[in-house]
Protein backbone atom coordinates (compact mmCIF):
# COMPACT_ATOMS: atom_id res chain seq x y z
CA UNK A 1 0.00 0.00 0.00
CA UNK A 2 0.78 3.48 -0.77
CA UNK A 3 2.26 5.59 1.95
CA UNK A 4 2.46 8.75 0.07
CA UNK A 5 0.67 11.56 2.29
CA UNK A 6 -0.35 13.43 -0.96
CA UNK A 7 -2.20 10.30 -2.45
CA UNK A 8 -4.59 10.14 0.72
CA UNK A 9 -7.69 12.32 0.75
CA UNK A 10 -7.54 14.92 2.09
CA UNK A 11 -10.46 15.50 4.83
CA UNK A 12 -11.28 18.63 7.25
CA UNK A 13 -11.11 17.37 10.97
CA UNK A 14 -14.45 17.65 11.08
CA UNK A 15 -15.35 15.24 8.27
CA UNK A 16 -12.53 13.05 9.33
CA UNK A 17 -14.18 12.72 12.66
CA UNK A 18 -17.54 12.06 10.66
CA UNK A 19 -15.98 9.58 8.67
CA UNK A 20 -14.43 7.65 11.60
CA UNK A 21 -17.78 7.30 13.49
CA UNK A 22 -19.38 5.95 10.49
CA UNK A 23 -16.53 3.42 9.74
CA UNK A 24 -16.66 2.44 13.68
CA UNK A 25 -20.67 2.17 12.96
CA UNK A 26 -20.76 0.21 9.71
CA UNK A 27 -18.37 -2.64 10.31
CA UNK A 28 -18.82 -6.39 11.18
CA UNK A 29 -17.29 -8.31 14.50
CA UNK A 30 -13.66 -8.63 14.55
CA UNK A 31 -12.57 -11.98 12.78
CA UNK A 32 -12.04 -14.48 16.05
CA UNK A 33 -9.33 -17.38 15.58
CA UNK A 34 -12.04 -20.18 15.27
CA UNK A 35 -13.63 -18.60 12.83
CA UNK A 36 -10.01 -17.92 10.76
CA UNK A 37 -9.25 -21.48 11.05
CA UNK A 38 -13.24 -22.39 9.73
CA UNK A 39 -12.31 -19.64 6.95
CA UNK A 40 -9.13 -21.35 6.06
CA UNK A 41 -10.68 -24.99 6.35
CA UNK A 42 -13.64 -23.91 3.83
CA UNK A 43 -11.21 -22.11 1.57
CA UNK A 44 -8.87 -25.15 1.61
CA UNK A 45 -12.11 -27.22 0.48
CA UNK A 46 -13.21 -25.32 -1.95
CA UNK A 47 -9.72 -24.83 -3.55
CA UNK A 48 -9.45 -28.93 -3.17
CA UNK A 49 -13.17 -29.38 -5.28
CA UNK A 50 -11.79 -26.74 -7.68
CA UNK A 51 -8.93 -28.80 -8.83
CA UNK A 52 -9.95 -32.13 -8.84
CA UNK A 53 -12.81 -32.41 -11.33
CA UNK A 54 -11.70 -36.20 -12.31
CA UNK A 55 -13.74 -37.18 -8.86
CA UNK A 56 -16.88 -36.77 -10.63
CA UNK A 57 -15.70 -38.79 -13.27
CA UNK A 58 -16.30 -41.80 -12.06
CA UNK A 59 -19.62 -41.20 -10.73
CA UNK A 60 -20.69 -39.84 -14.11
CA UNK A 61 -19.62 -42.76 -15.76
CA UNK A 62 -21.84 -45.18 -13.49
CA UNK A 63 -24.68 -42.59 -13.67
CA UNK A 64 -24.66 -42.81 -17.65
CA UNK A 65 -23.88 -46.70 -17.66
CA UNK A 66 -27.31 -46.57 -15.41
CA UNK A 67 -29.20 -44.51 -17.95
CA UNK A 68 -28.08 -46.29 -20.77
CA UNK A 69 -28.99 -49.61 -19.08
CA UNK A 70 -32.78 -48.29 -18.14
CA UNK A 71 -33.30 -47.07 -21.64
CA UNK A 72 -32.45 -50.64 -23.40
CA UNK A 73 -34.49 -52.61 -20.10
CA UNK A 74 -37.82 -50.27 -19.49
CA UNK A 75 -39.61 -50.59 -22.45
CA UNK A 76 -38.88 -55.03 -22.77
CA UNK A 77 -40.23 -54.64 -19.67
CA UNK A 78 -43.02 -52.81 -20.21
CA UNK A 79 -43.94 -55.06 -23.39
CA UNK A 80 -46.50 -57.90 -22.89
CA UNK A 81 -44.85 -61.57 -23.08
CA UNK A 82 -45.94 -62.25 -26.79
CA UNK A 83 -45.04 -58.70 -27.87
CA UNK A 84 -41.25 -59.72 -26.80
CA UNK A 85 -39.43 -60.66 -29.72
CA UNK A 86 -37.92 -63.81 -29.36
CA UNK A 87 -38.42 -67.05 -30.39
CA UNK A 88 -41.93 -67.85 -29.51
CA UNK A 89 -43.44 -64.50 -30.76
CA UNK A 90 -41.81 -65.74 -34.63
CA UNK A 91 -43.84 -68.56 -34.27
CA UNK A 92 -47.02 -67.12 -33.05
CA UNK A 93 -47.21 -64.51 -35.50
CA UNK A 94 -46.42 -66.90 -38.37
CA UNK A 95 -49.81 -69.09 -36.64
CA UNK A 96 -51.08 -66.03 -36.38
CA UNK A 97 -50.78 -65.02 -40.09
CA UNK A 98 -51.77 -68.52 -41.59
CA UNK A 99 -55.43 -68.73 -39.63
CA UNK A 100 -58.27 -66.45 -41.34
CA UNK A 101 -60.28 -66.30 -37.84
CA UNK A 102 -60.20 -63.94 -35.31
CA UNK A 103 -57.20 -64.58 -32.35
CA UNK A 104 -58.67 -66.00 -29.13
CA UNK A 105 -57.03 -65.89 -25.66
CA UNK A 106 -56.99 -69.30 -24.99
CA UNK A 107 -53.10 -70.87 -25.79
CA UNK A 108 -53.12 -71.70 -29.73
CA UNK A 109 -51.81 -75.08 -30.39
CA UNK A 110 -48.81 -75.08 -33.42
CA UNK A 111 -50.98 -76.57 -36.28
CA UNK A 112 -54.36 -75.87 -36.99
CA UNK A 113 -57.17 -78.46 -36.26
CA UNK A 114 -59.78 -79.41 -39.23
CA UNK A 115 -63.39 -79.09 -37.71
CA UNK A 116 -64.75 -82.98 -37.12
CA UNK A 117 -67.85 -83.26 -38.71
CA UNK A 118 -69.79 -84.73 -35.84
CA UNK A 119 -69.17 -81.74 -33.69
CA UNK A 120 -70.52 -79.47 -36.92
CA UNK A 121 -73.18 -81.95 -36.56
CA UNK A 122 -73.85 -81.40 -33.02
CA UNK A 123 -73.73 -77.71 -32.57
CA UNK A 124 -75.45 -76.63 -35.96
CA UNK A 125 -78.06 -79.28 -36.62
CA UNK A 126 -81.15 -77.35 -35.43
CA UNK A 127 -79.80 -74.13 -37.57
CA UNK A 128 -78.94 -75.84 -40.74
CA UNK A 129 -81.64 -78.80 -41.73
CA UNK A 130 -79.45 -80.30 -44.48
CA UNK A 131 -76.91 -81.78 -42.01
CA UNK A 132 -79.21 -83.44 -39.95
CA UNK A 133 -77.76 -87.37 -39.45
CA UNK A 134 -78.71 -89.60 -41.86
CA UNK A 135 -77.41 -93.28 -42.00
CA UNK A 136 -75.02 -92.04 -44.75
CA UNK A 137 -74.02 -89.12 -42.29
CA UNK A 138 -74.17 -91.61 -39.38
CA UNK A 139 -71.86 -93.80 -41.00
CA UNK A 140 -69.75 -90.68 -41.60
CA UNK A 141 -70.09 -89.58 -38.45
CA UNK A 142 -69.54 -92.64 -36.63
CA UNK A 143 -65.80 -92.70 -38.77
CA UNK A 144 -65.39 -89.40 -37.47
CA UNK A 145 -65.59 -90.63 -33.61
CA UNK A 146 -63.05 -90.87 -31.68
CA UNK A 147 -62.91 -94.81 -30.16
CA UNK A 148 -64.28 -94.07 -26.96
CA UNK A 149 -67.16 -92.37 -28.29
CA UNK A 150 -67.78 -95.37 -30.54
CA UNK A 151 -67.88 -97.95 -27.79
CA UNK A 152 -70.75 -95.87 -26.00
CA UNK A 153 -72.50 -94.80 -29.07
CA UNK A 154 -72.81 -98.84 -29.87
CA UNK A 155 -74.46 -99.48 -25.95
CA UNK A 156 -76.55 -96.63 -26.63
CA UNK A 157 -77.59 -97.91 -30.36
CA UNK A 158 -78.41 -101.70 -29.09
CA UNK A 159 -80.08 -100.15 -26.13
CA UNK A 160 -82.44 -98.16 -29.03
CA UNK A 161 -82.83 -101.23 -31.45
CA UNK A 162 -83.73 -103.03 -28.13
CA UNK A 163 -86.33 -100.78 -26.91
CA UNK A 164 -87.52 -100.04 -30.23
CA UNK A 165 -87.60 -103.38 -31.31
CA UNK B 1 -2.61 -21.50 8.41
CA UNK B 2 -3.63 -24.51 6.03
CA UNK B 3 -1.65 -25.70 3.48
CA UNK B 4 -2.96 -24.70 -0.01
CA UNK B 5 -3.01 -27.27 -3.27
CA UNK B 6 0.27 -27.05 -4.94
CA UNK B 7 -0.86 -26.47 -8.79
CA UNK B 8 2.00 -28.12 -10.42
CA UNK B 9 4.49 -28.60 -8.85
CA UNK B 10 5.65 -31.95 -7.53
CA UNK B 11 2.49 -33.15 -4.62
CA UNK B 12 2.74 -34.72 -1.96
CA UNK B 13 -0.39 -36.96 -1.31
CA UNK B 14 -2.59 -35.91 1.59
CA UNK B 15 -3.18 -37.67 4.84
CA UNK B 16 0.66 -39.19 4.05
CA UNK B 17 3.63 -38.43 6.96
CA UNK B 18 5.01 -35.96 4.53
CA UNK B 19 1.93 -34.04 4.47
CA UNK B 20 1.92 -33.83 7.92
CA UNK B 21 5.23 -33.01 8.26
CA UNK B 22 4.62 -30.17 6.02
CA UNK B 23 2.03 -29.04 7.83
CA UNK B 24 3.65 -28.94 11.21
CA UNK B 25 6.55 -26.92 9.58
CA UNK B 26 4.42 -24.74 8.21
CA UNK B 27 2.78 -24.22 11.68
CA UNK B 28 6.00 -23.45 13.07
CA UNK B 29 7.15 -21.35 10.38
CA UNK B 30 9.96 -24.01 9.40
CA UNK B 31 11.45 -23.67 5.55
CA UNK B 32 12.85 -26.87 4.27
CA UNK B 33 13.53 -28.02 1.20
CA UNK B 34 10.33 -30.67 0.99
CA UNK B 35 8.48 -27.56 1.46
CA UNK B 36 10.49 -25.17 -0.61
CA UNK B 37 9.79 -28.28 -3.41
CA UNK B 38 6.04 -28.50 -2.58
CA UNK B 39 5.51 -25.00 -2.39
CA UNK B 40 6.21 -22.93 -5.54
CA UNK B 41 6.42 -19.26 -5.98
CA UNK B 42 2.57 -19.27 -6.94
CA UNK B 43 1.83 -21.26 -3.80
CA UNK B 44 3.92 -18.95 -1.29
CA UNK B 45 2.20 -15.78 -2.54
CA UNK B 46 -0.95 -17.08 -2.26
CA UNK B 47 -0.70 -18.18 1.06
CA UNK B 48 0.90 -14.44 2.20
CA UNK B 49 -2.01 -13.21 0.02
CA UNK B 50 -4.43 -15.15 2.14
CA UNK B 51 -2.85 -14.55 5.43
CA UNK B 52 -2.71 -10.97 5.18
CA UNK B 53 -5.79 -9.84 3.63
CA UNK B 54 -7.99 -12.89 5.03
CA UNK B 55 -9.79 -9.94 7.79
CA UNK B 56 -10.18 -6.93 5.12
CA UNK B 57 -11.71 -9.17 2.50
CA UNK B 58 -14.11 -10.14 4.88
CA UNK B 59 -14.83 -7.10 6.00
CA UNK B 60 -15.09 -5.14 2.83
CA UNK B 61 -17.64 -7.49 1.57
CA UNK B 62 -19.66 -6.89 4.38
CA UNK B 63 -19.86 -3.31 4.06
CA UNK B 64 -20.14 -4.37 0.17
CA UNK B 65 -23.28 -6.37 0.64
CA UNK B 66 -24.88 -4.48 3.32
CA UNK B 67 -23.96 -6.14 6.62
CA UNK B 68 -24.46 -9.80 5.54
CA UNK B 69 -21.81 -11.56 7.80
CA UNK B 70 -22.13 -15.27 5.80
CA UNK B 71 -22.48 -14.20 2.37
CA UNK B 72 -19.37 -11.86 2.91
CA UNK B 73 -17.26 -14.59 3.93
CA UNK B 74 -18.84 -16.55 0.89
CA UNK B 75 -17.83 -14.11 -1.37
CA UNK B 76 -14.22 -13.39 0.05
CA UNK B 77 -13.55 -17.31 0.01
CA UNK B 78 -15.16 -17.08 -3.75
CA UNK B 79 -12.22 -14.45 -4.57
CA UNK B 80 -9.63 -16.51 -2.93
CA UNK B 81 -10.13 -18.87 -5.08
CA UNK B 82 -10.17 -16.92 -8.19
CA UNK B 83 -7.22 -15.26 -7.17
CA UNK B 84 -5.68 -18.76 -6.90
CA UNK B 85 -6.32 -19.88 -9.99
CA UNK B 86 -5.74 -16.84 -11.97
CA UNK B 87 -2.00 -16.09 -9.75
CA UNK B 88 -0.35 -17.95 -12.69
CA UNK B 89 -2.09 -15.80 -15.04
CA UNK B 90 -1.04 -12.53 -13.52
CA UNK B 91 0.87 -9.93 -15.21
CA UNK B 92 1.93 -7.80 -12.59
CA UNK B 93 0.62 -4.53 -14.08
CA UNK B 94 -1.06 -3.95 -11.29
CA UNK B 95 -0.32 -4.74 -7.36
CA UNK B 96 -1.13 -7.78 -6.26
CA UNK B 97 -3.40 -6.54 -3.68
CA UNK B 98 -5.29 -4.14 -5.86
CA UNK B 99 -5.65 -7.00 -8.21
CA UNK B 100 -7.46 -9.35 -5.91
CA UNK B 101 -9.51 -6.46 -4.58
CA UNK B 102 -10.86 -5.94 -7.54
CA UNK B 103 -11.58 -9.56 -8.51
CA UNK B 104 -13.61 -9.26 -4.98
CA UNK B 105 -15.47 -5.74 -5.64
CA UNK B 106 -16.24 -7.83 -8.60
CA UNK B 107 -17.90 -11.04 -6.88
CA UNK B 108 -19.52 -8.60 -4.33
CA UNK B 109 -21.69 -7.16 -7.00
CA UNK B 110 -22.04 -10.37 -8.92
CA UNK B 111 -23.60 -11.95 -5.36
CA UNK B 112 -26.11 -8.83 -5.21
CA UNK B 113 -27.21 -9.16 -8.49
CA UNK B 114 -28.05 -13.10 -7.56
CA UNK B 115 -29.60 -11.69 -4.48
CA UNK B 116 -32.12 -9.24 -6.15
CA UNK B 117 -33.11 -12.00 -8.92
CA UNK B 118 -33.43 -14.50 -5.68
CA UNK B 119 -35.71 -11.49 -3.97
CA UNK B 120 -37.76 -10.73 -7.08
CA UNK B 121 -37.94 -14.45 -7.55
CA UNK B 122 -40.07 -14.55 -3.98
CA UNK B 123 -37.09 -16.64 -2.82
CA UNK B 124 -36.73 -15.14 0.83
CA UNK B 125 -32.74 -15.03 1.65
CA UNK B 126 -32.80 -17.53 4.87
CA UNK B 127 -28.61 -17.09 5.33
CA UNK B 128 -28.80 -13.66 6.59
CA UNK B 129 -32.14 -14.51 8.65
CA UNK B 130 -30.68 -17.40 10.08
CA UNK B 131 -26.89 -16.31 10.76
CA UNK B 132 -25.78 -18.10 14.03
CA UNK B 133 -23.07 -15.53 14.32
CA UNK B 134 -22.89 -12.41 17.10
CA UNK B 135 -24.32 -9.01 15.76
CA UNK B 136 -22.06 -6.53 15.87
CA UNK B 137 -21.66 -4.03 18.31
CA UNK B 138 -23.53 -0.72 18.02
CA UNK B 139 -26.88 0.84 17.31
CA UNK B 140 -27.98 -1.83 14.68
CA UNK B 141 -31.16 0.64 13.57
CA UNK B 142 -28.40 3.31 12.41
CA UNK B 143 -26.00 0.35 11.31
CA UNK B 144 -29.35 -0.41 8.74
CA UNK B 145 -30.18 3.23 7.81
CA UNK B 146 -26.70 3.26 6.68
CA UNK B 147 -26.32 0.01 4.75
CA UNK B 148 -29.82 1.57 3.10
CA UNK B 149 -28.20 5.15 2.72
CA UNK B 150 -24.85 3.18 1.10
CA UNK B 151 -26.55 1.01 -0.98
CA UNK B 152 -28.89 4.07 -2.64
CA UNK B 153 -25.23 5.70 -3.53
CA UNK B 154 -24.25 5.27 -7.23
CA UNK B 155 -21.52 2.19 -7.14
CA UNK B 156 -19.23 4.33 -8.55
CA UNK B 157 -19.61 6.87 -4.85
CA UNK B 158 -20.27 4.19 -3.00
CA UNK B 159 -17.50 2.34 -3.89
CA UNK B 160 -15.30 5.06 -4.08
CA UNK B 161 -15.77 5.76 -0.46
CA UNK B 162 -16.15 2.26 1.33
CA UNK B 163 -12.54 1.58 -0.16
CA UNK B 164 -10.96 5.03 0.39
CA UNK B 165 -12.39 5.98 3.90
CA UNK B 166 -13.80 2.65 5.19
CA UNK B 167 -11.05 0.31 4.53
CA UNK B 168 -8.14 3.12 4.29
CA UNK B 169 -6.92 2.38 0.87
CA UNK B 170 -5.36 4.99 -1.18
CA UNK B 171 -7.74 7.32 -3.98
CA UNK B 172 -4.79 6.12 -6.77
CA UNK B 173 -4.76 1.93 -5.74
CA UNK B 174 -8.59 3.06 -5.24
CA UNK B 175 -8.55 4.22 -9.08
CA UNK B 176 -6.70 0.71 -9.84
CA UNK B 177 -9.69 -1.21 -8.19
CA UNK B 178 -12.30 0.85 -10.04
CA UNK B 179 -10.42 1.07 -12.99
CA UNK B 180 -10.91 4.55 -13.14
CA UNK B 181 -8.28 8.30 -13.33
CA UNK B 182 -7.88 9.28 -9.32
CA UNK B 183 -9.44 12.57 -10.36
CA UNK B 184 -12.43 10.69 -10.89
CA UNK B 185 -12.38 8.98 -7.60
CA UNK B 186 -12.23 12.27 -5.89
CA UNK B 187 -15.16 13.42 -7.58
CA UNK B 188 -17.01 10.21 -6.69
CA UNK B 189 -15.39 10.55 -2.67
CA UNK B 190 -16.54 14.51 -2.28
CA UNK B 191 -20.13 13.75 -3.41
CA UNK B 192 -20.38 10.40 -1.28
CA UNK B 193 -19.31 12.06 1.60
CA UNK B 194 -21.86 14.89 1.17
CA UNK B 195 -24.54 13.02 0.61
CA UNK B 196 -23.77 10.87 3.69
CA UNK B 197 -23.20 14.07 5.93
CA UNK B 198 -26.16 15.36 5.06
CA UNK B 199 -28.40 12.16 6.03
CA UNK B 200 -26.36 11.07 8.93
CA UNK B 201 -24.29 14.24 10.58
CA UNK B 202 -27.46 14.50 13.03
CA UNK B 203 -26.47 11.00 14.65
CA UNK B 204 -23.70 11.05 15.05
CA UNK B 205 -23.32 15.06 16.32
CA UNK B 206 -26.36 13.61 18.49
CA UNK B 207 -23.98 11.01 19.45
CA UNK B 208 -21.56 12.43 20.36
CA UNK B 209 -23.23 14.88 22.81
CA UNK B 210 -24.83 11.64 24.46
CA UNK B 211 -20.93 11.20 24.99
CA UNK B 212 -20.35 14.26 26.32
CA UNK B 213 -23.38 14.10 28.58
CA UNK B 214 -22.07 10.89 29.78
Amino acid sequence: MSSDPKDRSTLSAEERRFVQKLAATYAPTPMSASRRAAFDAALEARLESRQRPWIWIPSLAMATAAATLAWWILPLASQSPSDRSDAPMVASTEVGSKSTEPRSDAPQSAEPEAQPLWEEALFYADVDPTLTLTNDAAEGEARALPPEYLAIDGIFFEDEDVFGG
Amino acid sequence: MVGYPASDAPQIPRGSPAASAVSVMHAHGVKTVATAIAEPDVEARFTMLVSTHRDRAVRLAWRLLGGDEAAAEDVAQDAFVSAYLGLSRFRGTSTLDTWFYRILVRKAYSHIRWRKVREKFGRVDAELASDPRPAPQGDPALRRRLASALEALPRTQRDAFLLVHLEGFTVNETAEIMNKAPGTVKSHLHRALGKLRDQFADDFASAENDRHVE
